[in-house]
C-alpha cells in the first residue's frame, strides 16, 4: 500500500469513526434510558462485608466510600428522577468496615441531610450516621458539632442543636467557640445572625476545603437574602411613590431608585415579579434554592 | 505473497473461526431455549417478557460477533509491532477501557479543569466504544433494539475495523524482519 494512500485512508477512516461515535452516542443513550438502570448493592450486610474484606478493611472501606461519593455525585448531576436509596446503605457499609473513617461520617451526613433534590433530604439518617460515629469514637467533638448542625440547618430544632453544640464544646480538644455558639443558638435560633455566626465559624475552622467552600456558599446565600430584603423594600418605596409596582428593573433604574440591575453575590441578576413585587434568585444561580427556614423576611 | 495479503488473510481466517464458533454456540443456545420452552409450565411461560426462543436475541449475538471482530483487529494491530504477551495485554487493556469509556464522556462533571475535561472527551471519541455493542440486557428483557441502531453500530464497528486494519497493514509492511 502506498504511503499517501495509507495516510489518506487513515485520515478518512478516523474522521468517519469519530463521526459515527457521535451518532452512536446518541443512539445508545436512547436505547438505555438512565431510569432503566436499576441500582443494586450486591453485599448489603455490613457484617458479611467486614468478614469478606479479610484484612483489607481500609481498602474495602475506601472503595465503598468512593462508590458512595460517585453515587451521590451521579444522582445529584443526573437530569432524570433522582433517588438516593443506596446512599445510606453505602455509607453504613463504609463506616462498618472502617469505624474510624471520619470523613465518611461527616460528609455522609451532609449528603444525607441536604435538601432534595440536591441531596437525599434525610437529616434523620445523617444524624443516625453521626451517632454511629460517636459510638465508635465518643470523644470526637466534630461528630457532636455536626449533629447540632443538622438539627440547626435542616431540622430547625434550635433547642436540640444548642444542646449538641454544648456537648461538643465539652469534649476534649473542642474549640472555644462552640460553647458561645450553643448560647447564641439557644437565644436566637433560626435568626439570620446566628446562621451567619455558625457558617462563619465553619468557614474559618473546617479542616476540609469542600466544607469551607460550602460554608462560603451558605454565607453568600445569607448575603443574597439580605439583598433581596433590601430590594423588596425599594420596590415598596417605588410603589408608595408611583402607585404601581415596577414592571422591570429599568423602571427602578430610570427613577433612580436603583443604580443598576441588582445581582446576587455570584453576579446573576435577581428576578423581579411585576405582579407581586417580590424579588427572587434566578433559578440558574448557584445559590438557588435558598434554604427554606432562612427565606427573606 | 504481499505482506498486506498475509495480514488480511490471517484476519479473515481468525474471524471465520470466531463466526463458526459462535454459530455453533448460538445453535446450541437456541436448542436449550427451545427445550426450556417446552418443559416450562404455562404459568412460568406467561411471566416471560418474550418467548424463550425470541429471534430478537440474534441482534445481540450479531453485535457480539462484531465486537469480537474489532477485538481481533486490534489484537492484530498490536501484534504487528509488539510481542504476543504485550499485544494480548494491550488488547485486554483497550477492551476494558472501551467498555468503561462512558466515564470519560462524563469526566467533565467531576473535574474542574476544562482542558482535562476536553482531553477526556476527545479520548472518548477516539477509543473504541465497546459498550455500544452490548445490547444483551435489552434483548433479554425483550426491550426494543431498533434495526437502525444495529445498522449504525455495524457501520461504526466496520469503519473502526477498517481503520485498525489499515494501520496494521502500514506498520506490518514497513517492519524490518532482518
Amino acid at each position: 500500500m502506498r504511503t499517501r494512500t495509507a495516510i489518506a485512508a487513515i485520515v478518512v477512516l478516523s474522521i468517519a469513526v469519530v463521526g459515527l461515535q457521535a451518532l452512536e452516542d446518541r443512539a445508545h443513550a436512547a436505547l438505555t434510558p438512565e431510569a432503566d438502570a436499576a441500582d443494586f448493592l450486591y453485599v448489603q450486610s455490613p457484617a458479611v462485608l467486614k468478614r469478606a474484606a479479610l484484612s483489607y478493611d481500609a481498602l474495602v472501606a475506601d472503595l465503598y466510600w468512593i462508590r458512595a461519593v460517585q453515587y451521590y455525585g451521579g444522582k445529584r448531576l443526573s437530569k432524570g428522577p433522582k433517588t438516593y436509596d443506596l446512599l445510606y446503605p453505602l455509607l453504613d457499609l463504609t463506616t462498618s468496615v472502617d469505624p474510624y473513617f471520619d470523613i465518611a461520617y461527616r460528609f455522609g451526613a451532609i449528603f444525607l441531610g441536604e435538601q432534595y433534590p440536591g441531596g437525599a433530604g434525610r437529616p434523620d439518617l445523617g444524624i443516625a450516621l453521626l451517632q454511629k460515629g460517636l459510638r465508635a469514637q465518643p470523644d470526637k467533638w466534630q461528630f457532636a458539632e455536626d449533629i447540632g448542625f443538622v438539627y440547626y440547618w435542616w431540622l430547625h430544632d434550635y433547642r436540640v442543636a444548642a444542646e449538641w453544640f454544648r456537648r461538643a464544646g465539652q469534649m476534649p480538644d473542642a474549640p472555644e467557640w462552640l460553647t458561645p455558639l450553643a448560647a447564641v443558638t439557644l437565644a436566637k435560633g433560626g435568626s439570620r445572625a446566628s446562621s451567619r455566626t455558625l457558617w462563619t465559624e465553619i468557614a474559618r475552622n473546617a479542616d476540609a476545603d469542600w466544607l469551607r467552600r460550602q460554608a462560603t456558599v451558605r454565607l453568600e446565600q445569607l448575603d443574597a437574602m439580605d439583598g433581596i430584603d433590601f430590594i423588596e423594600r425599594v420596590v415598596q418605596q417605588y410603589r408608595e411613590r408611583t402607585g404601581v409596582l415596577p414592571a422591570s428593573w429599568n423602571d427602578l433604574i430610570r427613577t433612580r431608585f436603583l443604580r443598576a440591575v441588582p445581582a446576587d453575590p455570584t453576579g446573576i441578576p435577581f428576578q423581579l415579579d411585576p405582579v407581586t413585587g417580590s424579588v427572587t434568585l434566578d433559578p440558574s444561580s448557584s445559590l438557588s434554592p435558598l434554604p427554606l427556614a432562612e427565606q427573606p423576611h | 505473497m504481499r505482506r498486506q495479503d498475509f495480514l488480511l488473510g490471517k484476519y479473515c481466517g481468525l474471524v471465520l473461526t470466531l463466526v463458526i464458533n459462535i454459530a455453533v454456540m448460538t445453535a446450541a443456545f437456541y436448542v436449550v431455549l427451545a427445550l426450556m420452552q417446552t418443559v416450562a409450565p404455562p404459568n412460568v411461560r406467561a411471566s416471560w417478557p418474550a418467548p424463550a426462543t425470541d429471534p430478537a436475541m440474534l441482534k445481540a449475538i450479531a453485535l457480539v460477533v462484531l465486537e469480537l471482530m474489532l477485538v481481533t483487529a486490534i489484537a492484530l494491530l498490536f501484534s504487528t509491532f509488539s510481542s504476543p504477551f504485550l499485544s494480548a495485554l494491550l488488547t485486554a487493556g483497550l477492551w476494558v477501557a472501551g467498555h468503561f469509556n462512558s466515564d470519560l464522556r462524563n469526566f467533565g462533571a467531576v473535574v474542574e479543569s476544562p482542558v482535562l475535561a476536553r482531553l477526556a472527551r476527545a479520548t472518548y471519541y477516539v477509543l473504541p466504544n465497546f459498550a455500544a455493542f452490548d445490547v444483551k440486557l435489552q434483548v433479554v428483557h425483550a426491550q426494543a433494539v431498533p434495526v437502525s441502531y444495529v445498522a449504525l453500530t455495524f457501520l461504526y464497528g466496520l469503519t473502526y475495523i477498517a481503520l485498525v486494519l489499515v494501520g496494521a497493514v502500514v506498520i506490518f509492511s514497513r517492519r524490518d524482519f532482518k
